[in-house]
């Protein structure tokens, strides 16, 4: 694109002031009923409405409920294991929806910020009209167990969920014949569910202590159906809303299938299942078998480990968190960018300069001038792409406690001195290229200590 | 039992009921979430969406990219231009975009046929009145121009050029006359296409005024249809009713700049308002190559240069002298720097005076060629050009055409058109020492739909 010398054609900035207005009404009932202690039973109803701009009065709320159940088995006359002195039931059931203020069903225009050639003001539509926009719903289904051993030496929950999604809000590409490039409405109904499991357990008591909470996710998700254009390979590819393709994660991570470079230093890959240089082609293709699922943009195991140490005045807390099961793509060398000075990668270094290279690099040799779609090829290629497996070291909080006759001599309860430390790095990655998956552009999350006392009058 | 009923506790927590008057309720909810936020519904609504720059800056650009104008300096001036699909349409490349998505050559003709379409279904909610049909005719004529104009623009960049014997088998364009978006159209057939299009204009015609707005060249008139109808006719070869549109129009307005009044030294001689000017367009800018001020890395064709008659005033007010030639200067776009693309009066002369030399009547065909050209010279040195046949007449005509037309994205129609009746133009160009050439009637002549438009729409692509 050519965007010098635009300044020419910008008019007269047209003057001007916006408003905006929220109105939102709540209303909320909810009733739980116990029996015995020994049943739950609870429901909430909710319904929400708002200002909605373009859309019908019925389409201006949404309802929101939830009914559930909980079972303490602990404290029923069968119930004999004094080893297990908690254990408890619950299943609860939910429905809501959600809207998107942001898209209307009719065509909603705003004033332009410069005015015309002649510097007459105008107005540009905003939102096209889409008379099949619909709510976005969602159900819930949870099931969980709670327990605690005696004295509390083991407790935890441990929950599975099904949560589908119907008519979720989406971009998706769309024909320019209709006058839009992106269409944003409706496109998927989505299948997530998992597991959310907590462990407490107190390892050690006495002058020396020990405590732990452990706590794992495993989240499944995928794409039930999809009503929207899927699209181009290379616009699966750099997507990054809803996957448009049903039975993979909603949000999936998928390359073109690489062949590596030929003995030109061009990137080869697949067309209809041959190995091809047409990058024009391989980009618009549709032919899926032409590229290939890496897995879930998203990490589908997860979770952290807390162990928390304390002897005498003295307590050492230190939190380890992992994510892992999905993956990641990374800025590749680009011609194009890197001739206009952007696309700063160490790649530059490694890329295919003579025959032969072919054989230990996948970076494509330097052409020009540099060819867009062949940009893209390598960009979107099985060759950028990384896993995000992690391990990192959260935070750890040190707490030195003082208490005793001298302090309340002076006045005092107790001081607490401690440390805070944050962000303190990657203890092990997948990855070979130390890219920090969380912070895959920018910069990472700083690391950050603090210091400070605490006490009591 | 009875212990257990003692057992028995409700907890009903938080139930509460929000009770409102339901007009209230109404109006609360009614409320515009932004003041900047409008739901075009009121004639004045839709006139300010026809107001928009996406009218204007509108028309392909590629037929000046692939037209024989202008060439690069030399290929290392070509390499890093910055587009790929600027290098492609100066080789005549069979694959100009390259794969690029978003090509605003196919995307902006119809960003503006999406707005006409929205104007239809909202002013057939208002209906017409007796209190508002001036202004409600005048929006509607005006929406009509603009999809007639946008239309057109994309059926002679996508389309081949016209011929009676097989347009019901030729590719037209999808004819998109609905604004719903959960709506995509395949190819009609190009007599479907161009059916539209003349049915647009003529509803558009009827509905118009015949005053030309001396400052709002963005409105359409009744003037401005009969030119757009002069110009399709006489690109699909009906002179006779390219003929009869081009007089309608003259008789309505005929006025020509006189350019011994214009400053040859200006950087913009013409001013946007100018007294030709019927109806304003620009090439989109997204291109380099057809920016003026900027474009000092190409030069127009000596080939082109060498027409003009040293007393001519268009040479010296078109072109600049550049490092290495000379570049286009001032438009009838003003101080702007893209292709002017709209109609106007000139190219009205142009078309009257080739139907009437087409039709034999060679002193008609003189007489408007020399009504334009006498101001185009210095009253010392202007001599009315003469023919002895119709086919000489045709000859000059065509001549002026290219020198009158410049860098307007008319060559490159003018080039299909009379390729088709024979006139085998072969374009050629070197590059690095590689010679390429576009032969007459080549299927380059009709550049490719957009990859993306394709994958989404699965229209049909053209075939080059």
């Amino acid at each position: 694109m050519y965007y010098g010398n635009q300044s020419k054609r910008i008019g007269t900035i047209v003057r001007s002031q916006n408003r905006t207005v929220n109105h939102y009404i709540s209303y909320y009932a909810n009733a739980i009923y116990t029996y015995d202690s020994r049943i739950i039973l609870s429901g909430s109803y909710r319904r929400d409405e708002s200002n909605l701009f373009g859309v019908s009065a019925q389409r201006k709320g949404v309802p929101l409920f939830s009914t559930g159940i909980a079972w303490s088995v602990a404290k029923e006359k069968f119930y004999d294991l004094n080893w297990l002195p908690r254990l408890q039931l619950r299943a609860t059931y939910g429905y809501n929806g959600n809207v998107n203020k942001t898209i209307s069903a009719y065509t909603t225009a705003s004033p332009n910020l410069s005015s015309n050639y002649l510097g007459t003001p105008f107005t540009f539509i905003t939102n096209p009209p889409n008379p099949s926009l619909r709510w976005e719903r969602i159900k819930n289904i949870n099931f969980g167990l709670d327990f605690g051993f005696k004295k509390e030496v083991l407790s935890g929950s441990i929950e599975y969920y099904l949560k589908n999604g119907a008519d979720l809000i989406g971009t998706s590409p769309i024909a320019q014949q209709t006058g839009m490039s992106i269409f944003t409405g409706n496109v998927a109904d989505t299948h997530t569910r998992g597991f959310d499991i907590q462990f407490n357990s107190w390892n050690l008591s006495g002058q020396f202590k020990w405590r732990t909470t452990a706590i794992f996710n495993i989240s499944k998700d995928k794409v039930a159906s999809y009503q929207a254009n899927t699209g181009s390979n290379l616009s699966i590819l750099n997507h990054r809303s809803i996957t448009p393709l049903v039975g993979y994660p909603i949000l999936s991570v998928f390359s073109f299938r690489s062949a590596g470079l030929n003995n030109a230093g061009n990137p080869q890959g697949y067309l209809a299942g041959e190995i091809s240089t047409n990058y024009t082609s391989m980009v618009n293709s549709t032919n899926r078998s032409d590229i290939r699922f890496e897995g879930s943009a998203v990490p589908t195991h997860f979770g952290s480990l807390r162990n928390t140490f304390s002897f005498k005045a003295m307590e050492l807390s230190v939190n380890i968190s992992y994510k892992f099961g999905y993956f990641f793509r990374r800025m590749g060398l680009q011609y194009n960018p890197l001739y206009e000075g952007d696309n700063h990668t160490d790649e530059y270094g490694r890329r295919w300069q003579q025959p032969g290279d072919e054989l230990t690099t996948t970076v494509p040799a330097l052409i020009y001038p540099a060819s867009v779609s062949r940009d893209q090829f390598y960009a979107f290629s099985h060759a950028t792409v990384e896993k995000g497996d992690h391990i990192r070291l959260n935070d750890l909080q040190f707490t030195y406690t003082l208490a005793g006759d001298a302090l309340q001599k002076m006045g005092l309860g107790s001081v607490g001195f401690y440390t805070y430390a944050s962000n303190l790095g990657i203890l092990w990655r997948a990855n070979q290229r130390r890219i920090d998956p969380d912070a895959r552009t920018g910069y990472p999350a700083p690391r950050t200590i603090s210091f400070g006392i605490k006490t009591n009058f | 039992m009875k212990t257990r009923f003692n057992n028995l506790h409700i907890v009903l927590a938080g139930l509460l009921i929000t009770v409102l008057l339901p007009s209230c309720r109404k109006d609360f909810l009614d409320a515009k979430p932004s003041s900047n936020i409008i739901q075009p519904v009121t004639l004045e609504d839709f006139e300010n969406l026809l107001e928009g720059d996406n009218f204007t800056y509108s028309t392909s650009a590629l037929p000046v990219l692939s037209a024989d104008e202008y060439s690069y300096i030399d290929y290392p001036t070509w390499q890093p231009t910055a587009t790929a699909t600027e290098r492609n349409a100066y080789m005549w490349a069979s694959d100009v975009f390259a794969g690029q998505p978003n090509v605003q050559d196919w995307a902006r003709p119809y960003i503006a046929v999406f707005y006409a379409n929205n104007i239809f279904s909202g002013l057939q909610k208002i209906g017409v009145e007796a209190g508002n049909s001036a202004e409600w005719n005048y929006i509607k004529g005006w929406a009509l121009f603009e999809r007639s104009y946008h239309f057109y623009d994309l059926t002679r960049n996508f389309c081949k050029a016209y011929d009676p014997a097989s347009s019901n088998t030729d590719l037209g364009i999808p004819l998109k006359l609905i604004p719903e978006i959960d709506q995509i159209v395949q190819r009609s057939t190009l007599e479907q296409t161009y059916q539209q299009i003349l049915k647009d204009l003529n509803s558009a015609r009827v509905l118009l005024g015949s005053s030309v707005p001396t400052a709002k060249k963005n409105k359409a008139t009744a003037v401005s249809a009969y030119a757009l109808q002069a110009r399709i006719f006489l690109s699909i070869g009906d002179y006779t009713r390219a003929e009869l549109a081009a007089d309608s129009c003259l008789a309505l307005y005929n006025k020509l700049i006189d350019y011994n009044t214009l400053s040859v030294n200006d950087p913009f001689p013409f001013i946007k308002t100018n007294d030709e000017t019927l109806f304003t367009t620009a090439a989109l800018p997204s291109y380099s190559a057809t920016a003026s001020l900027v474009n000092n890395f190409i030069t127009i064709n000596n080939d082109l240069l060498a027409l003009y008659n040293s007393n001519d005033l268009r040479r010296k007010i078109f072109f600049k002298p550049s490092p290495k030639g000379f570049v286009m200067g001032g438009n009838y776009f003003g101080q702007n720097i893209f292709p002017y693309t709209g109609l106007a009066t000139d190219e009205i002369y142009l078309i009257k005076a080739e139907c009437a030399a087409r039709g034999g009547r060679t002193a008609a065909s003189l007489s408007a060629l020399n009504t334009l050209l006498v101001k185009r010279f210095p009253p010392s040195s202007f001599v009315p050009l003469s023919a002895a046949t119709s086919q000489q007449a045709l000859d000059l005509v065509l001549s002026e055409r290219r020198k009158e037309l410049v860098w307007r994205g008319l060559r490159w129609d003018d080039l299909k058109r009379l390729n088709k009746e024979g006139a085998g133009i072969v374009l050629t160009r070197v590059l690095n020492g590689t010679p390429y050439a576009l032969l007459p009637n080549d299927i380059r002549y009709v550049f490719p739909i957009p990859s993306d438009e394709i994958a989404w729409s699965g229209i049909q692509q053209n075939n080059r």
